[in-house]
């Protein structure tokens, strides 16, 4: 009897729910930073995602200039949609955090800034498409697009932040390139960041397909 | 109960929605995809 394709969905439903008990049964509050701190197993792995999923629609993009073919620029408008979720997500999250921190949702820190700015970048791509009505036209403007957004992900994400001073804790691998962190606490976060990234290949597979499904549904009625 | 049953709680609930709702999807999907199969095999055949 060969294994059911789905098992790997089944495997991450159980996967996650572990992991979402391990990140509040059995890793201990961070030091300094108490119980509230248990958020970084979910708030960092879905801002990792975001920049992951802008990468490669960055990359579907550079693609479907070289090859202008319909399935790159599905890949690349799925890939952006979804990172635009989990930069949200990634907002969500933190201001939670920052309201029990720093006793306010919104304090415009750097991090803050950046995101929401990177935000406004994402939020424009899909402005852009939605405001051209010829299909190649579209898919040509938002790939040189996404490549030219994709460049301001590394200064948002990465060099903003930490060339201005910041109440956002430090980044998880410090500049010795270690990671401080409770052995328990990096076992849940790492599982997270597997099982988000594995979450993340399911929503973009899931994105493509109808995507795909509708273009084949909108021939049948041509 | 303490506050960090509630939010663990409230985090498996929506975890289990997010489980739920993408099986769901995908067999919709599979389905929508199943009949369209069966459509392009009728069409071919010239009926």
């Amino acid at each position: 009897m060969g294994l059911n394709r789905n098992w790997w969905k089944y495997f991450l439903g159980l996967w996650m729910l572990l992991i979402i008990l391990g990140a509040f049964l059995y890793a201990p509050p961070a030091k300094g930073l108490g119980e509230t701190a248990r958020i970084l197993f979910f708030h960092v792995p879905v801002a990792w995602l975001a920049t992951l999923a802008f990468l490669i629609s960055a990359l579907a993009s550079m693609q479907y200039l070289r090859r202008p073919e319909k399935k790159y620029d599905i890949w690349a408008s799925s890939s952006a949609q979804i990172g635009l979720i989990f930069a949200l997500l990634a907002t969500v999250t933190g201001s939670i955090w920052a309201k029990k921190i720093w006793q306010s949702y919104w304090n415009w820190d750097p991090r803050e800034t950046s995101i929401f700015i990177l935000l406004l970048i994402y939020a424009a791509y899909f402005a852009l498409r939605s405001a051209v009505d010829i299909d190649e036209q579209k898919a040509k403007l938002a790939a040189v697009y996404s490549i030219i957004a994709f460049i301001t992900v590394p200064f948002l994400v990465i060099i903003i932040p930490r060339v201005y001073e910041s109440l956002h804790p430090d980044p998880l691998i410090n500049p010795e390139g270690k990671i401080k962190m409770d052995g328990r606490m990096l076992q849940i976060f790492l599982g997270s960041l597997f099982g988000f990234t594995l979450l993340f290949y399911w929503m973009l597979r899931l994105k493509i397909d109808t995507a795909r499904t509708k273009l084949v549904v909108d021939n049948l009625d041509k | 109960m303490s506050d960090i049953y509630v939010v663990l709680a409230v985090c498996l609930l929506i975890w289990g929605g997010i489980f739920f709702y993408l099986m769901h999807l995908d067999k919709v999907l599979k389905k929508i995809k199943q009949k369209l199969e069966f459509k392009e095999d009728f069409s071919k055949s010239g009926r």
